[in-house]
């Protein structure tokens, strides 16, 4: 955290008043604990294909997301390279073959979940890339949706059976290190997660539910980025950047207090609903976002309950 | 943090969630049916065709209520703050 500033690789908190510049690619972090991990695995010779696959694909994704922070990528080139972090695991060949839904419908789809993969991916890391709108909100929202994850997968495991380890493996690569990041990125920010940090976190919990077989959980529980990205691309009319943005979505008021831009110029994002709701504090609006991520991570929990648990 | 505020919001990602977590299964009936009456009129791969035509279809259409939804919700609560918060009644 000394070292960013010292190289100003700072951010500015735009939400605050007196916009403080906070150090930037927090994610270096998880990059670099998730390497030692599995470098630490690897020497005790524990070390899955799945969890390989998991670990490539954060790494990829994290070397985009470095690259874009330092270099600033093409708001088309960014997705695109996206897709790519969805190889390991098609290499590795670490995937599914079917893709199960609740009430026991199951579509088997060899060869279109080859192409869903990377699709996936860019899905993923791009949706929680957009979803850091305030200080806390994807480090917190990563955390949230990831738990689940393994609360859907011991689910999983609980009715059709499965190695709880192998994924457990998978999980404390990353659990414990999106908590430190969550801690340090929790408002008020004492570091920001940059573009390493939510393309990282995207592309572990991609990973993560392609590798164990929980899409349709991980839609759910994923489902308050995907609407943010979702509307954010639909009312821009297509991929953009926060940069080329003529006019910010979120106005702030000297006193520090927050409110939605009525300009038709600004972007329609949840952030923007969030504040026309009657939020009006940044704190506010990053804990009904954790409680709405919240309330889907739990509905994702209960359609694996329904996908695997009740026999229809 | 005081009062959840964002109950119109979860309320749309619930019935989105619900539609997800449906429409599968009765789409998947739908299909059956339709392979069933079909299939002995015009045949097996135009039936494949109108099958993947129509979960298309059916697909772009959800795409366009859950726009819909959270669109309309937006317009709903500016127009609010516009006529601000002791308004109430018709505007016209």
């Amino acid at each position: 955290m000394r070292i960013f500033p010292s190289r100003r690789i700072v951010g500015t908190d735009v939400h605050k008043p007196d916009k403080p510049e906070i150090p930037e690619m927090g994610g270096v972090g998880l990059l670099a604990g998730t390497c030692v991990y599995v470098a630490v695995a690897a020497l005790t010779g524990v070390v899955s294909g799945e969890m390989l696959s998991i670990f490539l694909t954060i790494v990829v994704a994290g070397a985009i997301g470095i690259i874009d922070d330092i270099f600033k990528l093409n708001k088309r080139v960014k997705p695109a390279l996206c897709m790519l972090a969805g190889l390991p695991i098609l290499l590795i060949r670490s995937y599914p073959i079917e893709l199960a839904v609740p009430f026991s419908v199951s579509f088997h789809i060899p060869i279109l979940y080859v192409l869903l993969v990377p699709i996936a991916i860019a899905v993923t890391t791009n949706a929680i890339n957009m979803f850091d709108v305030m200080n806390g909100v994807a480090s917190g929202s990563s955390l949230i949706v990831l738990s689940s994850l393994v609360v859907a997968w011991l689910v999983k495991c609980s009715f059709v059976g499965g190695d709880f380890t192998t994924m457990m493996g998978g999980a404390l690569m990353v659990l414990p290190l999106m908590a430190v990041l969550f801690w340090y990125n929790r408002y008020p920010s004492k570091i920001f997660l940059g573009d390493t940090g939510t393309l990282s976190l995207g592309a572990a919990i991609g990973a993560f539910s392609i590798v164990y077989g929980l899409e349709f959980p991980a839609i759910i529980a994923m489902m308050v980025p995907i609407t943010n990205a979702f509307f954010s691309l639909f009312s821009h009319g297509g991929l953009f950047e926060r940069s080329e943005l003529k006019e910010r979505p979120i106005l702030i008021a000297a006193d520090g207090r927050l409110s939605s831009n009525p300009s038709p110029n600004a972007p329609l994002t949840l952030t923007k609903i969030m504040l026309l709701l009657g939020y009006d504090r940044e704190k506010d609006v990053s804990a009904g976002f954790m409680y709405l991520t919240l309330a889907m991570a739990l509905a994702g929990v209960l359609s694996a309950i329904l996908i695997w648990g009740a026999r229809f | 943090m005081g009062e959840f505020r964002a109950k119109s919001v979860l309320l749309l990602l619930i019935a989105n969630v619900l539609f997800l977590t449906l429409a599968p299964r009765l789409w998947f009936e739908v299909l059956v049916v339709m392979h069933r009456v079909l299939v002995p009129i015009v045949g097996r791969d135009i039936t494949s065709y109108a099958q993947a035509l129509s979960t298309l279809v059916g697909g772009v259409m959800w795409l366009y209520v859950w726009r819909e939804g959270f669109r309309r919700l937006h317009d709903g609560l500016s127009k609010r703050q516009t006529r601000g918060p002791g308004a109430s009644g018709s505007s016209r």
